[in-house]
Order: structure tokens, then sequence, then C-alpha cells
């Protein structure tokens, strides 16, 4: 795979969220509005990045039977280093994410990549899967927010679109409209693959 | 067993490894984040104080500490606050009301003059519904526009200048000079927050009045024995008396 | 011992802030488990069992080990070594003496150790502070990581109820599968709304 190819598999052909189905807690608790979004999405891709460089560095010393357990202690690494970050320079961010940034950790993503990728290919290689990977993460992130924020509250990045006094569907911010809102998408792309395979299909 | 220990070694070690790196990392992060708690705690009382310090004198005003019983035994703190440390007198009271509102307790940062007049209040920490009761904090976009920072969220200007003793939400009191409106959809939160500035005024009130609290009998039969009403009404009781004798000796 | 605490803190962690369907801790598992109601029973029972014992080792190793050395920000790495410990301790046990429910729950049995909600419960019982300041003690932290357990199981239970019955029903090609699931959560989770503004105090 070349370089373009593994750096923007994980934008949608094999977006952690929409097609692999991993980070779904993360997502769908973060995604109440953009800059949580974008956020969160750049704190995973740090988070991400570094633990994949790290496992790709010293898969060679790594012994096989407790790999897990190393990899899982990585990751809490640089989830701390970054929640200290967040709580020292960014602190009205930090406390918007609330206990989703210390659940880094427990991200699926970053544990799967990991172990499926990272484990087994070289340092540049894994650094870049893993930064496409948390850019398609954050473009998953944007996508959820974008829908949530704007229909639910009527801002854009807190920039109100409908005049002052809009007062939408607030469900869209609450816990049912994220579960909603992924579905709607989930189907989207289930029906435009279902299309795509038709349209291949009748080709024939 | 032997590649077990091995094996717990390594794990041991890394650990070990990231404690210190994290250690090391945290030495960087850790003044930060105590300046940050420090300041935030005096921009809080700053901000509620805004209005009855000028501006440059804000840093010099002296806050004293006093307790506050909420329940027997149970404390918490309030502030007194001088213009510097040569005043004399008092010029507001800060305190941090409690109550529990729509699915949550919510903490108000309230400050009143000694008349209890409400300066500012400044809703602290909730957990209201985002759209409804979290509307406490929302600052209205024409108002960022016009005051740019120092913009307020509409709900707190609502309470400016209301007596925190009687504030009351508008559906329950329509004729009291103090009431505030109710947020769309959260009466609720507005009620919470109205009737912990009251129970939090009251209990200021009682402690710089230092109404003398006396228990009587055991735990269950408490009677808060007010000495001073006591007095004022004993001489109140005396002046009628001697009042009516003196009609009545001049018939 | 604060009977009133408890009690709010099982209505609080079972209905009005349910781990799955209010905090979102705890989605993969719900949507991985979900499909047959008695691989949901056994993984809601294996969930509380983790949940209510990693609240217990992790309160004690933070209250005094952590706190005590000034050693809070390790948190995060010890609480995760903590329940891998754990569940691999479970697994073992359930291998030998449960291998029926240890080969029904096939890989979601590791898994837990990445379910957000067992490290979400240990966190939050640390992080969480009474109106007065005060931090859970003890029974209150392991009371909430159990009781977050059960309402965790609830929702799971109900979610398996309703798609081993949705197997049956004519859904749209592209919302099959995960999209129909994600909707059926949502109107759940809509449900559950329904219980916020209980006064609990």
């Amino acid at each position: 795979m070349n370089f373009m190819q593994n750096f923007m598999k994980g934008f949608f052909k094999e977006n952690p969220v929409f097609v692999i189905g991993l980070g779904l807690c993360a997502t769908l608790a973060v995604s109440t509005n953009m800059l949580n979004a974008i956020g969160m999405g750049i704190a995973a891709a740090f988070v991400l990045l570094g633990s994949s460089v790290l496992v790709s560095a010293v898969k060679k010393v790594t012994p096989n039977d407790i790999r897990i357990p190393i990899f899982v202690v990585m990751i809490a690494t640089f989830t701390t280093i970054v929640d200290l970050s967040m709580k020292a320079w960014t602190p009205a961010l930090s406390s918007s994410l609330g206990i989703f940034i210390p659940l880094i950790v427990v991200n699926c993503i970053i544990l799967g990549r990991a172990e499926a990728y990272a484990f087994k290919n070289s340092i540049w290689d894994s650094a870049v899967d893993a930064v496409g990977m948390g850019i398609g993460f954050t473009i998953a992130l944007c996508i959820m927010s974008a829908f949530r924020e704007v229909i639910g509250s009527g801002t854009f990045f807190g920039y109100p679109l409908f005049g002052p006094e809009y007062k939408g569907p607030l469900m869209m911010i609450l816990p049912p409209g994220g579960f909603l809102m992924l579905g709607l998408i989930l189907g989207f792309f289930n029906w435009n693959r279902i299309r795509k395979e038709k349209k291949n299909g009748g080709g024939k | 067993m032997g590649n077990m220990f091995k094996l717990a070694a390594i794990l041991f070690l890394v650990g070990g490894i990231a404690a210190g790196a994290l250690a090391f990392f945290n030495s960087f992060t850790k003044p930060a984040i105590d300046k940050l708690k420090l300041e935030s705690e005096t921009k809080a009382r700053e901000y509620v104080l805004n209005g009855l310090v000028p501006e440059e004198n804000i840093s010099s005003v002296i806050y004293e500490k006093d307790s506050l019983e909420i329940q027997k035994g149970s404390f918490e703190f309030f502030f007194k606050v001088k213009e510097n440390e040569s005043a004399s007198n008092y010029i507001a009271y800060i305190f941090l009301a409690k109550g529990s509102g729509f699915s949550g307790v919510i903490e108000t940062m309230v400050c009143t003059d000694t008349q209890f007049k409400i300066n500012r209040i400044k809703v602290l920490k909730h957990t209201e519904t985002p759209g409804l009761g979290a509307e406490t904090q929302t600052v209205k976009y024409e108002d960022k526009q016009k005051y740019g920072e120092a913009a307020q969220p509409f709900f707190e200007v609502w309470f400016k200048d209301k007596n925190s003793l009687k504030v009351v939400v508008e559906k329950d009191d329509s004729a009291s000079p103090d009431k505030v409106q109710s947020l769309t959809g959260a009466t609720i939160t507005t009620r919470a927050v109205c009737k912990s500035i009251n129970n939090y005024t009251e209990l200021v009130s009682k402690k710089i009045g230092e109404r003398q609290v006396i228990y009587i009998g055991n735990a269950e039969d408490v009677i808060e024995v007010d000495i001073e009403k006591l007095m004022a009404q004993a001489k109140q009781d005396s002046i009628n008396n001697a009042q009516s004798q003196v009609t009545e000796g001049g018939k | 011992m604060n009977i009133t605490h408890l009690v709010m803190i099982a209505i609080g962690s079972i209905f009005l802030n349910n781990f799955v369907l209010s905090r979102f801790l705890g989605i993969c598992p719900f949507l991985g488990v979900s499909k047959k109601l008695d691989s949901a029973m056994g993984m809601g029972m294996a969930v509380i069992f983790v949940m209510t014992l990693a609240s217990v080792v992790t309160y004690l190793f933070f209250f005094y080990v952590l706190v005590p050395f000034k050693l809070e920000y390790l948190n995060t790495i010890a609480f995760i070594l903590i329940i891998a410990a754990l569940v691999q301790f479970i697994e073992m046990f359930m291998k030998k003496n449960m291998p029926s429910l240890y080969s029904s729950l096939g890989i979601f049995l590791p898994l837990i150790t990445t379910n957000c909600a067992v490290l979400g419960v240990a966190i939050l019982n640390i992080d969480t502070l009474w109106p007065d300041g005060s931090h859970y003690n003890f029974i209150e932290s392991t009371w909430n990581g159990f009781t977050g357990g059960v309402g965790f199981t609830i929702a799971l239970v109900i979610m398996a109820g309703i798609r081993e019955k949705l197997e049956f029903a004519e859904i749209p090609e592209s919302l099959k599968g995960m999209p129909i699931a994600f909707i059926t959560s949502a109107l759940i989770a809509m449900a559950f709304l329904g219980f916020s503004g209980m006064k609990i105090m």
C-alpha cells in the first residue's frame, strides 16, 4: 500500500467509527457540538499517534504473551499526558469533555490499531496509519456534531445560525439524539453501499 | 512459573518507566493546574463583587471567612467583604447557595450588599438539561456583540438589585417587587436558584445578627430561642402595659 | 451509613443516569452481545461482577496508595491495570468452573477490560462529590459500581428482547443490523429520559 492509500484509508473506506465500528462511546457522548468534536479528535489522534509509534518501535522486544497489558500501559501514559495537558492549558475544553478524556485509554480504536496494525508494521507506516485513523475519527465526530449542533441548538461552532430565538428539537443534543443520528448515518452508508452493489451487479 | 515471573517483571518495569515519565510531565502541569484552581475561586468572587468596588481596588479587597451552620453539625462558609485592610465596615457578603434543581445540585455564588440587595449572582455548578435549565449560563448573542467580554448571562441579570431574602419566581408571587421571570421550560431550575438564595440569605442574616440558638431537650425536640427577639418582645410588652396603665390611670 | 445517599445512588445509576442510555458508557458490548437474551443476561452478570469488584479495588488503591503518596495522576494507568488483572482472573475462574457460560461469551469477556463502563465507574467513584464537598465513601462507591452494572444489565436485557423480536420484522434493507439497533436504542433512551426530574433529595 502506498503512502496516500495508507493515509487516506482511515478517512472513509475504513473509517474507524462508521465502518469498523470502534470508538462508539466517545463518538456518541462528545458529538454535541463542533468544538467538542475537534477537541476530542485532536486529543484522541495524539494518543493514537504516540501509542502506535511506540508500539511499533518496541515490537521486536515485546513478549507476545503480555503484549496487550503493555500496550495498555503505553496508551494509558499518553492518555494521562493529554489529560494533564488539557487540564492545565485548555481547562474549558477539559471540563466540557469531562470523563471522556481519561476514557480515551479504553477507546477501542487505539488498542485496535495497536494490535491490528502497529504491532506488525514499520514505525513510519504505523505513524501514517495512526494519523489517518485519527483524522477519520475526527471526521466522524464532526459529521455527527454538525448535524446535532445545527439541528439541536441552532448554532455552528457556537455561532447562531437561525437567529437567537431558535428553539429546535433539543432531543438532538441529548442522548437519544446521539443514538438516532448515528443510526441514520450508518443507514445512509448502508444504503450507499447497496446502491453501488446493485449498480455494479446490474452492469454485468 | 519462572516464565510468569519474568513476564510480571517486564510488565512491572514498563509500568515503572511509564510512572516515571508521568511524574516528570506532571511537574510541568501541576503548577499550572493549581494556579488555575486558585484563580477561578478568586475570579468567581471578583466577578460577583463587580460594581460594588471600583475596578482598580478589586485586588485589595479583604474577604473574611465565617462559618455557616447548614444543619446541626454541618458547616459551610461565607465571606464578609471589606473594601481594604483599613476599612472598618463590611460592604458586601458573598456566599455559595446550594439547592437541588431538576437533575442535581445547583451551586450559585451570590454577592449582596449589607442590606441583602443582590449585586450579582453566578451559577457555578449544575447538571441541568442543555437548552432548558442550563440556559442559566447562556450569554445572548446580541449581548456578546454589544458588551464583548463583559457580557453577562441573561439569567443572572434578572437577579440584580432584588432582595435576596425575598427573591421569588414570578409564577409563585406576581405581586412581589423581588420577582424574577422563570426560564422558558425551566421553572423548577429558576425556583431552585431562588429558594437556595433565600435559604442561604436567611442563614447568613442569622449569623450576622448573631441570634442565639438554644437547643432545649433532645435532638428531636429542638426549639430555637431568639434571645434578641424575646427581649424586644418583652420590651414592647412592657411599653404596652405602661401605656395602657397610663390610659386607664388617666380616666 | 447514609441510607438516603444509597437510595439516591441506586436511582441515579439505574434510571436517571443509566450508564449505557444516558452516560454512553459500555456501548460496544451493548450492541455486540444484545442479539440473544441469554448471552445478554450472562454478559450483564459478568459486567455487574467486574464493576463491583473494580469499584472496590480501585477505590482502596486510590485513597490508600495514590493519594497519600500524592500520585493521583497515575490513576488512569493504575485503574486500567487493576481492571485488566481482574478480568484475567475472572476469565481463568470461569474457564474452569463455568465452561458453558465462558464459551458463550466468547471474545466479549476479555473485552470487558475495554468496557468504558468499568473504567468509567471507577473514575466516577473518585470524582463525584456530594453537595457538601465530600467524596463517596467506600460503601457508596461499591454500591455505585453494583447499581451501575445493574442499570447496564437492564438496558442490555431490554435491548436483547427487542432485537430478538426485530429479527422477524420487515426492516428496510439499508437499516438492517447496526442502524436499526441504534434507532431502537434512541427510543429506549428517550423512554429513560422520562425518569429525569425525579426528586431524589
